[in-house]
């Protein structure tokens, strides 16, 4: 038999994912488990090129899963290469490569496949290894709350998925993403299905109305795990999002609500938070919130979303990634402290802090900058409005986060291994002066 | 090459100054100086520009041109920033203020000289950052003033970035390049009425750095709260690049937009000037007596530019660059007056000349200035500005020329309050008169004052040459000359 290059890399990470738990057979060797996983996702995102625009069966690697799955494997690399050393990972931590590649696998499968059960295997391959992430041995009190209710929703949106895909099977009679006769939502059925899958995707994107699990988890979970939700297991979600409008045709109003809604309910929520980490999630629903809004202006739309999704993840990562150099539970960011022992991992945490809010010459603003183009060539002009009044309002609370010192204890050791040195300087060159790299996306 | 220096020589010294962390006082100095001089051979005609960064469907983002008026303004900007680092010497913000100053005056050099809309935008923002930054840092370290000032200015620049890409669009879609330079930009075939709604978009994001009449209310806050050096450079230095937007960008872009606004706009800025002259007349403070009056004349400015007629256009751009040394001299004279410890409340103030003979003599000249003496450098740019509009909207033109009376109640009654009459009690019995240094600040401020009054002649001949460059519509299809 066979196997068409496009299945390739989801493969490679499976094969990795299931090796990666026999490393917990002896400490030395688990040791090096975190390296195992770094190999994996590299594997995973030079197949993913490999394989790029061959026609396979079930899966396809178009441009934009293409950008995003090579995205996911790099991401996943990174963070490998980050966590090797974290004090999380001292127990167990062939499982906890096992399960990150799982994640990663779940991603490749969102990103990638065009069948409406490539997809639910990939949400549940994604989903159901978080359960265990956020409880990591070594976590706060606080996780287990927040797993618990990360668990309940993530089931109930499984189970809206998978009731999603049996009403368009009812009415298209196929499960293909793009199936042959007319669009996927040409049917009552299965547009009432179609509606029910952008519900379950809202749950895993934070979208609202569905984010009520995300400040919690956000601020409860372990930094690792938050770290590697965002970074690699949001954009896969994203990805999903980006085919399923690609395939539904003219019908962007559900987009439009949701943008709406999320930008307006997230940049409110944020605004009135005190807290630190759950700022952080509430700015992630209106982040989504952009991220439709790219979505509901079509075709050119579309090419931004993919920006958007990659541009995301490299926030994200520019956020949690120093914030993993602070003690778990940290709901104030001691500037005093973080600038005194790890200079550069503060000013990562400025830059992607600036760059969320969408300060010129950073990644964040040109990205919000296609948006509008985008929305304002396709005449969506209340929503253009409403993302700038959003993101200007995510000045107000992203910079005084920036400025506002808390008492802060007389002493703080901080985890900051050389490793993380080099990921802030690279993430600072990245998130302010990434735009250089788009002649290379976007080539004349 | 000039201009980008221009841009990065500050940059380079705030980098090394945060850097360094040693106070150097020198380099700073130094570094003011380099930029005065770098300034002069622009002035003298070299054409220079660079065109770096070329991104794809963007344009060249590092798009840098000299260009007349933008000389001006970063020699006039150039010239401001010694005086605002002499204000503040041997202060011990001194280090982090020229810190600050450096990069405000780096990216007010970008927005003056971009040529790529993006660029000039991304200049735009950096300046508010900064300019936020300041108020943050110094004098009375003001969150609450220092997140007004920025909200302010970030969601009206966003306004303004909305507004540009229509323009963008519509540009691309007629001649299949998508570029954001200006020479692209220009020359758009949209209807009157969308370019009306563009231009107030545009006029949102740029009237709120001057400040426009509605959209002033950051000004209290940012000119009471900061330094007195602060203040100096943003109600100086900064709203120069609102003044320059408008001229530069605003206006050419959306030709027709601006004259269908333009009556609107003449009203609201009268109402502006009327406004902030009656806001500096109740005050209880010199200090917001200087904020106010700094709004209404910035008013008075938005006034010219709207009238869209020659001299209004001449006397504008002259009354900005007059209210720069205006500025400079009034806040000046609050920080001296807080270097001695006094406050600028009015209970605290009285017969103050008595104790500081010399101090009060320049007060009076820059007060006299303020209210617009003949002579001083006032006067011309708001003769003209006023003479233009009333031949467009003699009304409007006439309420405005109220506001200017009521400006000059205004700082005589200032002068009265502070300078003339009893010597309050609560001064301290030994106040010394001024240092060395302000005297040469105030020596050079007045000497350009009386310069730009009575040598006006050579600067406004200079604005009749670089009007065409910048809007050929303007002076054949609009209210002539």
């Amino acid at each position: 038999m066979v196997i068409s290059a496009t299945l390739w890399a989801p493969i490679a990470v499976a094969i990795a994912a299931l090796l990666a738990f026999f490393f917990d057979l002896h400490p030395r060797l688990g040791r090096l488990a975190p390296y195992w996983g770094v190999l994996g996702s590299l594997g995973a995102a030079a197949l993913v090129l490999h394989g790029r625009l061959d026609l396979g069966q079930g899966f396809y690697w178009d441009s934009s899963a293409t950008i995003l799955g090579t995205y996911l494997g790099l991401a996943s690399a990174m963070l490998f290469l980050l966590l090797a050393r974290h004090p999380l990972l001292q127990r167990m931590p062939g499982a906890f490569t096992g399960l990150c590649l799982s994640v990663l696998l779940g991603a490749l499968l969102l990103v990638g496949s065009d069948e409406l059960i490539g997809l639910f295997i990939g949400l549940e391959l994604q989903v159901l290894p978080f359960f265990a992430l956020f409880v990591w041995p070594g976590s706060s009190s606080r996780a287990l709350e927040a797993a618990m209710k990360y668990a309940l929703l993530a089931a109930l949106a499984s189970a809206l998925f998978a009731l999603g895909i049996a009403l368009i099977y009812l009415g298209n009679g196929d499960l293909a993403l793009n199936p042959p006769l007319g669009p996927i939502n040409g049917t009552f059925a299965a547009r009432l299905g179609f509606i029910l899958l952008l519900a379950a995707l809202g749950f895993e994107l934070a979208v609202a109305p569905f984010h009520a699990w995300v400040a919690d988890i956000y601020a409860g979970a372990p930094t690792p795990a938050v770290l590697y939700l965002g970074a690699v297991g949001k954009v896969a979600i994203m990805g999903v999002l980006i085919n399923l409008a690609g395939v539904s045709g003219t019908w962007l109003l559900p987009y439009l609500a949701l943008a709406v809604l999320s930008m307006v309910i997230g940049n409110l929520l944020a605004w009135r938070t005190p807290s630190f980490r759950r700022l952080l999630g509430y700015s992630a629903v209106a982040h989504a919130g952009y991220f439709f809004a790219a979505l509901a202006a079509g075709p050119l739309g579309l090419i931004i979303a993919t920006f958007y999704a990659v541009v995301y993840g490299l926030m994200h990562m520019g956020i949690f990634g120093p914030l993993l150099s602070l003690p778990e539970g940290t709901d104030e960011i001691p500037w005093r402290h973080l600038r005194q022992q790890a200079p550069l991992a503060a000013g990562l945490l400025a830059v992607s802090l600036l760059s969320l809010a969408g300060m010129p010459p950073s990644l964040g603003f040109f990205v919000k900058l296609g948006v509008l183009v985008a929305d304002i060539h396709a005449q969506v002009w209340g929503l253009a409005i409403v993302l700038i009044l959003g993101s200007a309002l995510s000045f107000a609370y992203y910079l005084p986060s920036l400025w506002r010192h808390p008492h802060e204890q007389r002493s703080l050791a901080l985890w900051q291994p050389a490793i993380l040195r080099l990921y802030a300087a690279a993430g600072m060159l990245l998130l302010g002066l990434g735009w250089l790299l788009f002649p290379l996306f976007l080539g004349q | 090459m000039i201009v980008s220096l221009l841009v990065l020589l500050p940059w380079g010294i705030a980098l090394w100054l945060s850097l360094a962390q040693r106070s150097a006082g020198a380099l700073t100095i130094a570094g003011a100086l380099a930029e005065i001089l770098l300034c002069i051979p622009l002035l003298a005609g070299d054409p220079s520009a660079v065109a770096a960064i070329h991104l794809p469907l963007l344009g060249a983002l590092w798009q840098l041109q000299a260009n007349p008026l933008a000389d001006l303004f970063a020699l006039t900007t150039a010239l401001l920033l010694p005086v605002a680092l002499a204000v503040q010497w041997h202060h011990d913000e001194y280090l982090h203020l020229a810190r600050i100053l450096a990069v405000l005056q780096g990216a007010l050099m970008g927005t003056y000289f971009a040529n790529n809309f993006l660029g000039f935008y991304i200049f735009y923002e950096i300046v508010a950052l900064a300019a936020a930054w300041l108020i943050l840092r110094s004098g009375k370290k003001d969150r609450r003033a220092a997140l007004t000032f920025l909200l302010y200015t970030v969601t009206a620049s966003l306004f303004l970035l909305l507004a540009v890409l229509p323009i963008y669009l519509n540009r691309g879609n007629n001649t299949g390049i998508y570029d954001f330079s200006w020479i692209q930009l220009s020359g758009s075939d949209l209807s009157g009425q969308i370019q009306l709604l563009l231009f107030l978009g545009m006029l949102a994001g740029l009237g709120v750095k001057l400040p426009l009449f509605p959209l002033h209310g950051w000004a209290r806050g940012a000119y009471v709260q900061s330094a007195p050096a602060a203040a100096l450079f943003l109600s100086g230095a900064t709203v120069l690049a609102g003044v320059y937007g408008l001229v530069h960008w605003a206006v050419p872009l959306l030709p027709r937009g601006a004259l269908l606004f333009s009556p609107a706009g003449i009203i609201l800025a009268a109402i502006g000037t009327l406004y902030g002259a009656f806001l500096a007349l109740s005050t209880s403070e010199l200090r917001e007596t200087v904020a106010y009056s700094s709004v209404s004349h910035m008013n008075l400015v938005a006034l010219g530019i709207f009238a869209l007629q020659e001299q209004a256009w001449s006397g504008a751009l002259f009354l900005s660059i007059a209210h720069a040394v205006l500025a400079a001299g009034l806040f000046t004279v609050l920080a001296v007056l807080e270097a001695r410890g006094l406050g600028s409340n009015w209970e605290g103030l009285g017969g103050l000349f008595r104790r500081m003979p010399r101090f009060g003599a320049w007060t009076l000249l820059f007060f006299l200035m303020a209210l617009g003496l003949p002579g001083l450098g006032n006067f011309p740019g708001e003769f003209l500005t006023l003479l233009g509009s009333f031949r467009v909207l003699p009304l409007w033109a006439g309420i405005a020329t109220l506001g200017m009376i009521v400006n000059l109640v205004v700082f005589l009654r200032a002068y009265e309050r502070s300078m003339l009459g009893q010597i309050n009690p609560r001064l301290p019995a030994q106040i010394a008169d001024l240092a060395q240094r302000e005297w040469w600040i105030f020596l050079l401020l007045g000497a350009a004052s009386l310069y730009l009054g009575l040598g006006s002649q050579t600067l406004l001949s200079d604005f009749a040459q670089l009007l065409p460059v910048h809007s050929p519509l303007l002076i054949g299809g609009a209210h002539g000359h």
